[in-house]
Order: structure tokens, then C-alpha cells, then sequence
């Protein structure tokens, strides 16, 4: 605690506010990685997608996944899926595919004995599928862990949490030239606003989003069943305008875009919008959207 | 026959006694005791009448002869008995209610003359004993009538009066003896006694002059008028000559290796401690630098937690407040701080670092003083007192200001909210000249509120932390002569309770809370015996006994390791463990100390046998008892050829029981965690050119075993004993004590501490380990009470492990870093320059100061670590703290 303490006084004394926010999207990025079916019993295929940033069309993926499992102390993928070189232990998926999607074939692992390591804290196992995404010069680096469905699951598969909308809020957007009540953004069209100014937003997921599910948990002497319901929290980003918050939850969906700050380069100028929703087991999904800005 | 009850008194009229030129008024009083007498009912029809006691009457007085004290105490009431005759003769006198000071004495042989009628029962003589108060007043004869003037004769010359008073420190209000008080020049002198006090009996009516000289005060000459007839009384603030307590180092009956010992007033103004004498020890060679200057006490390589601190032989869990605002005992209450940074003697273990040791002071001699002190941390109140019968009393009360600023200066998007407190409770009493009983009650409290303005919805509720420690000690202190040599017994027990951690938060649905709460128990107790002019045998037993109360929760990681690389924690099943566990570490010790050559040759064979018990989960499957034996053999020498130089080594077993939270079983491996351990060498020299002058240089080696790290594979346990350290450099130590008002010293240290975590693995840097480590402080006092203090430091950066790329955990949604080899890199160089300012205005009765205290005067923001963009693209360092000034102001009496 005492490091905590410290560190908040080094952040009242030092921290750099200079860093652009993750919420700022510039350049090459991977916002998310999806598989249809996040969780998956031995034998079962599911196909894997990435949200890239747009103006990366001509964007590769290297395919990998890795069989090493992590420890205590490493975090949660183990230290050495991360190097570039051919290993034993990186298994290429689709080597002749460079795509965005893929394919994906839960392998016959058995987790309960050791070899994929330790449980979560969702009491669940996971294969580290990694995908390195080349773009030019830039170069990111992505792992998405797929949940291994046990054979003494008591509970179906995970699912993705699944995003309704995008909307604007009523009382934020006037000066932008909405007015009226607040509207989902829609998907196929560009919404006009007025640069300058904060827009009012928030996302809304299905009801059903929000699963429960069974762990175990509690005193490693007595670890007992425990069923508890998801965190699905909303991750935000932007090409322009800088965002009041950059996650938020079902609870509290609502965030500000200011387009004064980080404003696009000149206008008028088309910008991205995403919302990507987590919930703890590896469900994944996301909405985009596209505003046009105006002087 | 005895009278029984109360009856009325008999009050003397006042009796003049004359004394040579000093008259002296007595009063008595005679006291008679009532009677009573029981009555008798019979049948008789005409009962007859009750028989009476006349009581003796006083027929002859006889005057005491008063004592000196008569002056200085001014009146005295002995009670005696009297036994009484039949002839009405004194037959026996005794002292029922003493006063003392020589009036018992006095009374006794002055009743023992005097002449009763005798006391009459029934008509008959009979002997009684009586109670009876004499009555000692002092009041001086008037002057005497004028002598006639024959005529043409010169007037005579008037008659001289007395002149008294008492000599105090401006100030302190301290009495001050042996001052030499001169009047007109020399026409008359006397000195004053051990409370301060003169009189000079015969000193002509009219303007004087007196003067007051003594090696321990500045000149004083004070101008006062006498009156004809009028005795004068007065008291007189002088100021002391030398600017600071004189340090009384006594010869401390253990003599260390390497040792440092600082009194509370010399380090009291270093700059850049704000005035906190226990940050002090932060400035000494072997000590690293905390990163923001927090107080973590790495000392010779060793992490934090393997330096012990005590506070008069009891073990202390914190010893400053939020890791270094302030420490949690009060610095007024300060005698001495010893500080031991490895190598150390039989008396203290359980751990492989260094031993502080905090040594409290009784209240200062006669009177009430304190003080009250405000500045931008805290504020102060002290106050101490010395009462009747050697009992003296001191207690301290200090709260945090800071919290009530810092909140407004902080970013908007966290506020932090720290706020402490801590007091101080302490009585002495010296029942003989040589048995003395202390009872000191002490504690801190801190309390953290962080505050979040758009926290991630994940993390549920605010962090907060309230960690604190109560401690109540009692210790019995007995000197006493064994065959001429002296020695010395003590024993201290004490109990407590603390909190050290409680955190708790949760995060998604996961929660972490580490909630620790432990009943301490102790007992110390050590004889020093000297068998014969050159062998003197220590030995006694150091016991340490906890309650542990634990309940953690969080992911199966646990809370971060040094050397984690991935910032370790929360991570893994989610965990959780509610258990009472027990230690109990007993460690017996003994010590031969050698002393040759009239103290040249001093050879010390030491052991201390340290057995830990550890006592778990009880009532249940996974219950354990387990007791670990550390044989701990320690030798040291000191040989001083030269009376300036001397050479001294020592070499000794170090063992430390294993941190509390490792023995959850939330890590598998309560039974099979072990004790580390680790030895000390140590060789160096010391050299003494002036009394005041210390050099010293000491090269030290230190072998650590069986570490408690992480396990390097995804298996049970989570935690092993594979890790090994060494430490090895050098400290160097040029001191100035105080000498025409100027003292300060340089210390510097080179070393270097590395770990090797699992057998296979290379060495590594330990996450502290600081290269070069050089600090300078000078302080100087002026006249008028201005004095100017600097700190200058130079340390090595502390390692860090390098970033070599990133990745994006999609199931997350964010960044992790990629490492390079383990503490790989370091941070740039720390330097700073800290200022700091006194001035003192000292008036008759109390002192009031003022501080100005100025951290990174140049305002150089060190590095202190590195932090990054979202991507681990970028990078900056973390810089630590500006210029930061501090204002105080104090008031003492």
C-alpha cells in the first residue's frame, strides 16, 4: 500500500499527461480479436476475426498458436510465445493464409492436467492463439486466449456479449446540430456534426449479454462452486476527438467525444468510432461507426 | 495507660527564636489526644460517676534547633508520639509523620527535654502517651532599632540586607548549579548550589552590579537595586555557551562491529528530514536510497523488510508513516538512535539486513516543559514533566496536516487522501539508585482514502487502506557491583496490536483484500555479568510471540515479489484464506567479552540460538506445527593499538523467519517454506584523530540462503527457498561531532547485491541495488540562534528491467509489456542539494523556531523510474519530486 501511495504522490508530482490515450487510434492498430465461438470443447472449430484500424488494407497475419502454458508471476501468456523466431512451441495456423480470419481447431488438451496451466480467476483454461499483424512498417503483436470447455462444465459455452447500438445522447449533442431526442448511430450511413464541440454517446448490449456462470473459488482447502454474473465492460475508440472515458459498463454506458481536442487534421473529415465490448471469458464483440465533421 | 480518639487542641502562643544575626519564628503546636472511657451499667440503682483523664500538660518547652532547609522550605510539621510518665518525664519520643530534610531530628531531640504535669486518671498519676505536632515556621527577626549616632560622628553606615535567587537556562528554565555569582566585581562571591540557587547574605542597601560566570553560560551582568531593610529575591535567565545539549556517550556495555550512533538534538536541523531525527538514519553509509524518498530501509543490499526497527528493545512493524512522510515516533521523544547495518551482536536477530534500534529519554530534569510544533506535514504536542518520588512523566500527541492541502494539489483524475497520527506515553520512576521501572505506551495510525474520478466500472469501490500499531511495554532496569565491577540486569515484556496491511478492493469479480491483524507478545531480558577484569559474560533470552489473524483474497499469484517482472499478482484462481496462525520464536543468547590489555584487545564470542515455531490452520486437515533450529555462532574483534586507530572484524550467522503471508496456503507451501538465513564478515578500520573527528572504513561481505522466491514452472508450490544473494562493498564515514558549532559528516558506500532466483539461473541485480551511494551533510550554528544546514546526495540509479516490445491481449483489451533481461538497465543517477534554515529567538521562560526547509533546491527531477504509452511505444521517465519548500514553526518551554 505504501507503493501505492507513493506512486500517487509521483503521479501528483511527475506523471506525463503527453501520451496519447488508447482511446486515440493512429496508425496500425488491433482494437479486438473475436472467435464465433469463444469457448470450445476438444475437436471443436470456431473462426477467429480481427478488428484492424481502417487505412490498413493491405495488412498481413501471421497465425500462431502457442502450447507453452504461463506461471505465477509471468502474467498471463507465457514470456516465450512472444518470440518472432521458429519455435516447438509456436504452431502456425493457416500458414499459407495472411487473412484477418481464420480457422481454428480446439486441439485434444486435457487442462486439468497441468499442461496448460493454472486456472483463472473464471476457473478456466485457455489455448493463447497469437496473430502478428503487419502493415508496412508498423507491426502489432496480438494474443486472444480461446476457453477450453470442459468435459465437467456445468454450464453451456461461453457466448459474445452482442452490442445493440451506438447512440448519441439527447442532452449532449446540440451544439453539434442534434437535437430532439437522442438516436443510435446508424450503421450505414455517416452522421454529420459540427466540429468543436462534445457529443454525448453510449452503447447498449442485449440483456442476455450479461451471463452468469459457475467457478470455483474460496479457501484452496475447501474451493467450492460459486455462480456469479459477468463484467462486460464497453472499450472505446476514436481516429479523432478525444474521449471522456475510455471504458465503460453496462451500468454506466455514457461517454463524451470532445472534438475540440485532437481535433482532425482539416475538415470536413470523416472519423471512426468503435466500441468493443469484453465480458471475462474471452467474449468478444464490437460495434463501428463513422461521423463526419464539419466546420 | 494509652488514650484513644481525638480530642481538642492546645494551641502555644508564638515563641521568637533568635539564631546568630538570622531570627527564626516558631510555632507549636500541642495536639492532645481525647479519651474515652467505657461505661459501666449494673443493677445498681445510683450508678456511680465515670472516671476522668486529665491529659499531661506541656510545662516546659524546649526549642528545636531548625535544619538549614528551614530557608529553602520555609515551614515543616513533624507528628510525634510521646510517651509520658507518672512523673510527667518523656520516656519515649518517635516520628508517627516524618517531613525530613533533619526537621525529624530536630523535633525529636528537642521533645525528648520537655516537661510534663503528668496525665491523672481516677484521681491517680498515670503515664500517657500523646500525640503532638511541632510546628517549624521560618520568618525573619525585624531589623533592629537604629544605633544612636554620637554627635559629630560620621552616620554609620547602613545595614546590609540579603540578596537571593536562582540562576536559570533562558528557555529551558532549567536550574543551573555551580555558576559562579560575583557582586560589584568581587566585592562579595558565592556560587549556586544544585538547584540553582545563591544568596549572598549581607549586601548593602543600594545600586549593584551582580555578575554571573561559568564555562557552561555566557557572561551575564544583571543591574539591580536594594532596598534598606528589604530582603531581595530574584530569578536570573542566562544563556548557555555551548548551542546544542551536550551528548553524554555513556560507555555502552555492548560494543558493535559497525555501528552509528546519533543523539536526537545533534541530528534534529539536517536538511531534507524536516526535522524527523529517525529519517537521519536514511543519510548513513550503507543505507540505500528510497526511490521518492520514502522510507524503505535497504541497507547493505538486504531488502526493506530484513531490517529490524526497535523502539527500546521492542520490535517496531513500521517505522515511518506512508512510507516516509514522517516517522511513527516522535523525534522529541528521542534519546538516541543506534543503527546497525550488519554484523551485529547476539542480542537482536531474525533478520539477514540491519538493525535499527530507537532508544526514548526520560522527561527532562525538574519542571514542566513541552512544545507545540506546525508545519505542512503535521502538528505537534509535547509535554513533559518530572513529579515526586523520581518519577517523571512525558507524552506526546502528533496528526497529519497534510491531508487536509494535498488533496487540492493532485490531478483530477485520482485524489489521494492520507492522513496519520501517532502518540507517545511514557513514565519512569527510579524506585533506588539503582532499580529504575519505565512504562511506555506508543502508537500509529495511517489511514489512505484514493479516489478514482473515472475509475474502470470493473473496479468496485474505492482502495483504501488503515494500518496501524499499538505497543505498551514495561521494563525493569537493575545496576548492581559484582566483586567491585559493576553490572546490569533488565527485563522488558510487552504486547500490542496491529494492523500492518488491510487492503481491500475488488475487480470485475475478483476480489483482492489482504487483511492482516497480529497480537504481538515479547519478552527480552539480559544480565551482564563481570566475572573478572577482563571477562564479562552476557547472556539472556529474546522472545517473540504472535497471534496472526489472515484473511486475503485475491487471484493465486498473491501480492507482488522483488523480482517479478510482469508486475506479478492478481492473476490465477481466485483465491481465498481466513485463518489464525501462531509463531512463537524464542532465541536464548550468550556472550563472552574479552577485554585485554586494558581495553586495547576486545574479543567477543557470541551465539544466539533462534528456534521458530510456527502453528497453523488448526482444527482442520491441513493443520501444522512446525519448529525450525538456526544455530547462529557470531564472533567479533576490536583491537586499538594506537588510541586514534583501531582494526575490527567480525563474522556471524544470520537467520529470519518466514514472512507471515507466505505461510498462507493460498501458495502451497506453508509446511515447506523454510527460514533464510545468511553471513555476515565484516573487516574495517576506525580512526579517532581529535575527539570530535571519526573516520571509519569497513568492507563487508553478506551470503543470503534460501530466499523465498516464486516457483519458475506452472506447479504446486507457488513458492520455494531456490533463491541465493550475496552482497558485497565497502563504507566509508567521515563524521564531525559538534565543534565550534559546526558538525556534519560524508558517508559514502559502493556495492553491489545480486540474487539468483533458481539454481539454473544467472545472477541478476537485486531490484535495490544502488551502485554508489554518497552523502554530505554540514550544519553550522550562528550567534543569535541562526543556524544553516545542507544535504547533498549522489546515488546510482536503481535497475530496471527493460521493455523490448508488446503485445495486445485481446481477451483484455489492452497492452502488456515485453521484457528484457531481469533489472537489465538503470534508471539515471539521483543528485540533490537540500537547504535548510533555523532561527531561534530564546526568551526567559520558553524558545520559539522557525524552519525553512528546502528539498532539490537546483530542481533536478531524477528519474525514478520509467513509465510508457498504452503501447509500450513510448516511454519517459517518472520524475520524482521538484523543489519542494517546508515551513515550521515551534514553540517550547
Amino acid at each position: 500500500m505504501r507503493a501505492l501511495a507513493l506512486l500517487a504522490l509521483a503521479g501528483a508530482a511527475g506523471c506525463s499527461m503527453s501520451f496519447d490515450p488508447a482511446s486515440y487510434v493512429k496508425g496500425l492498430r488491433v482494437l479486438a480479436v473475436q472467435a464465433d465461438q469463444p469457448e470450445l470443447a476438444p475437436g471443436q472449430e470456431t473462426t477467429l476475426r480481427l478488428l484492424v484500424s481502417d487505412g490498413n488494407d493491405d495488412a498481413t497475419v501471421e497465425w500462431a498458436r502457442c502450447t507453452l502454458p504461463t506461471y505465477p508471476g509471468a502474467g498471463f501468456i507465457n514470456p516465450d510465445c512472444t518470440k518472432e523466431t521458429p519455435e516447438p512451441w509456436l504452431i502456425p495456423l493457416a500458414p499459407e493464409s495472411t487473412d484477418r480470419t481464420v480457422r481454428f481447431t480446439m486441439p485434444n488438451v486435457d487442462p486439468l492436467s497441468g499442461q496448460l496451466g493454472l486456472p483463472d480467476s473464471t476457473s478456466g483454461f485457455y489455448i493463447p492463439v497469437r496473430a502478428i499483424v503487419r502493415s508496412g512498417t508498423e507491426k502489432v503483436m496480438t494474443f486472444y486466449r480461446v476457453r477450453v470447455l470442459l468435459t465437467i462444465s456445468p454450464q453451456p459455452a461461453n457466448k459474445n456479449p452482442v452490442l445493440t447500438e451506438m447512440s448519441t445522447i439527447p442532452w449532449m449533442g446540440a451544439d453539434a446540430g442534434f437535437t430532439g431526442e437522442g438516436f443510435p448511430i446508424p450503421e450505414s450511413e455517416t452522421l454529420e456534426v459540427k466540429g468543436g464541440y462534445r457529443i454525448g454517446l453510449s452503447a447498449a448490449a442485449t440483456p442476455d449479454s450479461i451471463e452468469s456462470y459457475t467457478r470455483l473459488a474460496g479457501d484452496p482447502r475447501d474451493m467450492k462452486l460459486e455462480t456469479v454474473n459477468e463484467v462486460v465492460r464497453f472499450f472505446w475508440y476514436t481516429t479523432a476527438g478525444e474521449l471522456e472515458r475510455e471504458i465503460t459498463g453496462p451500468e454506466r454506458p455514457e461517454n463524451t467525444l470532445n472534438l475540440a481536442k485532437r481535433p482532425p487534421s482539416s475538415l470536413p473529415a470523416v472519423i471512426d468510432l468503435y466500441v468493443v465490448a469484453h465480458d471475462e471469458r474471452g467474449g468478444t464483440s464490437w460495434l463501428k461507426r463513422q461521423l463526419r465533421v464539419v466546420p | 495507660m494509652r488514650c484513644a480518639g481525638v480530642g481538642g487542641t492546645l494551641r502555644r502562643d508564638v515563641v521568637r527564636v533568635h539564631r546568630t544575626n538570622r531570627p527564626v519564628r516558631l510555632v507549636f503546636l500541642l495536639f492532645v489526644l481525647g479519651w474515652s472511657a467505657a461505661a459501666f451499667a449494673d443493677d445498681a440503682p445510683a450508678p456511680k460517676p465515670q472516671p476522668t483523664l486529665t491529659p499531661p500538660k506541656l510545662m516546659r518547652f524546649v526549642e528545636a534547633t531548625p535544619p538549614e532547609a528551614l530557608k529553602t522550605r520555609e515551614r515543616a510539621e513533624v507528628i510525634l508520639t510521646i510517651d509520658v510518665d507518672d512523673q510527667g518525664k518523656v520516656t519515649a519520643v518517635t516520628v508517627a509523620q516524618p517531613a525530613g530534610d533533619g526537621f525529624d531530628e530536630a523535633a525529636v531531640e528537642a521533645a525528648k527535654q520537655f516537661q510534663f504535669s503528668p496525665g491523672v486518671y481516677d484521681g491517680k498519676p498515670v503515664p500517657v502517651r500523646i500525640t503532638y505536632k511541632y510546628k517549624f515556621l521560618y520568618k525573619p527577626a525585624p531589623p533592629p532599632a537604629p544605633t544612636p549616632v554620637a554627635e559629630g560622628a560620621p552616620p554609620p553606615k547602613p545595614k546590609g540586607v540579603p540578596l537571593a535567587g536562582v540562576v536559570r537556562e533562558k528557555g529551558e528554565r532549567v536550574a543551573l548549579p555551580g555558576i559562579t555569582v560575583l557582586l560589584d566585581d568581587g566585592a562579595l562571591e558565592t556560587t549556586t548550589d544544585d538547584n540553582g540557587r545563591f544568596e549572598l547574605p549581607d549586601v548593602p542597601p543600594g545600586p549593584h552590579v551582580l555578575k554571573l560566570r561559568a564555562r557552561a553560560i555566557q557572561n551575564a551582568d544583571v543591574k539591580l537595586t536594594l532596598s534598606e531593610g528589604k530582603r531581595l529575591d530574584t530569578t536570573i535567565y542566562v544563556s548557555p555557551r555551548e548551542r546544542y545539549v551536550s551528548v553524554v556517550r555513556a560507555q555502552r556495555p555492548v560494543v558493535e562491529t559497525v555501528e552509528t550512533i546519533l543523539s536526537g538534538d545533534e541530528v534534529r536541523r539536517i536538511p531534507g528530514t524536516q526535522g524527523d531525527t529517525v529519517k537521519a538514519v536514511q543519510n548513513l553509509p550503507g543505507v540505500a536510497r528510497s526511490p521518492f524518498g520514502g522510507g524503505l530501509l535497504v541497507v547493505w543490499g538486504s531488502a526493506p523488510g530484513d531490517t529490524r526497527t526497535y523502539v527500546d528493545g521492542v520490535f517496531i512493524p513500521t517505522l515511518f508513516h506512508f512510507g516516509g512522510l514522517r516517522s511513527t515516533v516522535n523525534s522529541e521523544i528521542v534519546n538516541s538512535i543506534s543503527f546497525r547495518p550488519g554484523g551485529y551482536g547476539a542480542e537482536y536477530g531474525r533478520g539477514t539486513g540491519g538493525v535499527v534500534e530507537i532508544e526514548t529519554r526520560k522527561a527532562k530534569e525538574k519542571g514542566v516543559h513541552g512544545f507545540a510544533q506546525l508545519d505542512l506535514i503535521d502538528a505537534s504536542l509535547f509535554v513533559e514533566a518530572n513529579l515526586p518520588k523520581n518519577v517523571s512523566i512525558a507524552a506526546g500527541l502528533r496528526r497529519s496536516t497534510i491531508d487536509a492541502w494535498l488533496p487540492a494539489i493532485t490531478p483530477n483524475d485520482f485524489q489521494i487522501v492520507p492522513s496519520y497520527y501517532d502518540y507517545q506515553l511514557k513514565l519512569n520512576w527510579r524506585a533506588t539508585p539503582k532499580d529504575e521501572l519505565e512504562i511506555f505506551a506508543f502508537g500509529s495510525v495511517d489511514i489512505l482514502r484514493l479516489a478514482l474520478k473515472n475509475p474502470d466500472p470493473a473496479l468496485q469501490g474505492q482502495v483504501n487502506s488503515d494500518t496501524y500499531y499499538h505497543r505498551i511495554l514495561a521494563r525493569y532496569t537493575r545496576r548492581f557491583s559484582l566483586w567491585g565491577r559493576p553490572g546490569q540486569f533488565f527485563a522488558t515484556v510487552s504486547t500490542g496490536y496491529d494492523v500492518p496491511i488491510q487492503v481491500r478492493g475488488a475487480f470485475g469479480n475478483t476480489d483482492f483484500v489482504v487483511d492482516v491483524r497480529l497480537c504481538p507478545y515479547t519478552l527480552r531480558s539480559a544480565v551482564r555479568l563481570p566475572l573478572t577484569d577482563f571477562l564479562r559474560l552476557d547472556a539472556g533470552i529474546d522472545f517473540e510471540g504472535t497471534r496472526f489473524y489472515i484473511e486475503a483474497k485475491g487471484g493465486a499469484g498473491g501480492p507482488p515479489r522483488e523480482g517479478d517482472q510482469a508486475g506479478g499478482g492478481f492473476g490465477g484462481q481466485n483465491t481465498s484464506d481466513k485463518t489464525t496462525l501462531w509463531t512463537n520464536n524464542l532465541a536464548p543468547f550468550v556472550a563472552l567479552n574479552f577485554n585485554f590489555w586494558k581495553g586495547k584487545l576486545l574479543i567477543s564470542p557470541q551465539l544466539r540460538l533462534d528456534i521458530y515455531s510456527f502453528t497453523g490452520y488448526q482444527g482442520t486437515p491441513d493443520s501444522y506445527s512446525n519448529t525450525y533450529v538456526q544455530f547462529q555462532p557470531r564472533l567479533t574483534m576490536r583491537y586499538q593499538p594506537l588510541k586514534w586507530m583501531a582494526v575490527k572484524a567480525s563474522i556471524g550467522a544470520y537467520g529470519q523467519p518466514q514472512d507471515i503471508v507466505s505461510m498462507s496456503l493460498r501458495f502451497g507451501a506453508p509446511k515447506t517454506i523454510q527460514p533464510q538465513h545468511s553471513w555476515h564478515y565484516v573487516f574495517g578500520f576506525d580512526f579517532d584523530p581529535t575527539s570530535t573527528l571519526h573516520i571509519e572504513a569497513v568492507a563487508f561481505y553478506k551470503d543470503l540462503r534460501q530466499l523465498v522466491v516464486r516457483a519458475d514452472g506452472p506447479y504446486q508450490p507457488i513458492l520455494n527457498n531456490d533463491g541465493i544473494g550475496r552482497v558485497y562493498g565497502a563504507d566509508f564515514l567521515i563524521r564531525q561531532q559538534l565543534w565550534k558549532g559546526l558538525f556534519g559528516w560524508i558517508a559514502y558506500t559502493a556495492l553491489r547485491a545480486e540474487r539468483k532466483d533458481h539454481p539454473d539461473d544467472p545472477w541478476r541485480l537485486f531490484q535495490y541495488d544502488q551502485t554508489h551511494i554518497l552523502t554530505l551533510i554540514a550544519s553550522y550554528k550562528f550567534k543569535r540562534g541562526y543556524q544553516v544546514g545542507l544535504r547533498f546526495r549522489y546515488v546510482t540509479g536503481n535497475p530496471t528491467t527493460p521493455v523490448t516490445g508488446s503485445y495486445f491481449d485481446a481477451n483484455a483489451g489492452q497492452y502488456r509489456r515485453i521484457n528484457g533481461e531481469i533489472y537489465s538497465a538503470r534508471n539515471s543517477d539521483f543528485h540533490q542539494l537540500d537547504v535548510r534554515f533555523d532561527k531561534t529567538w530564546t526568551f526567559n521562560t520558553w524558545k520559539m523556531s522557525f524552519y525553512l526547509d528546502i528539498q532539490n533546491i537546483y530542481n533536478y527531477r531524477s528519474a525514478e523510474g520509467v513509465t510508457y504509452n498504452f503501447d509500450f511505444t513510448k516511454s519517459e521517465p517518472l520524475a520524482g519530486l521538484p523543489i519542494v519548500p517546508a515551513l515550521g514553526l515551534r514553540g517550547e518551554w
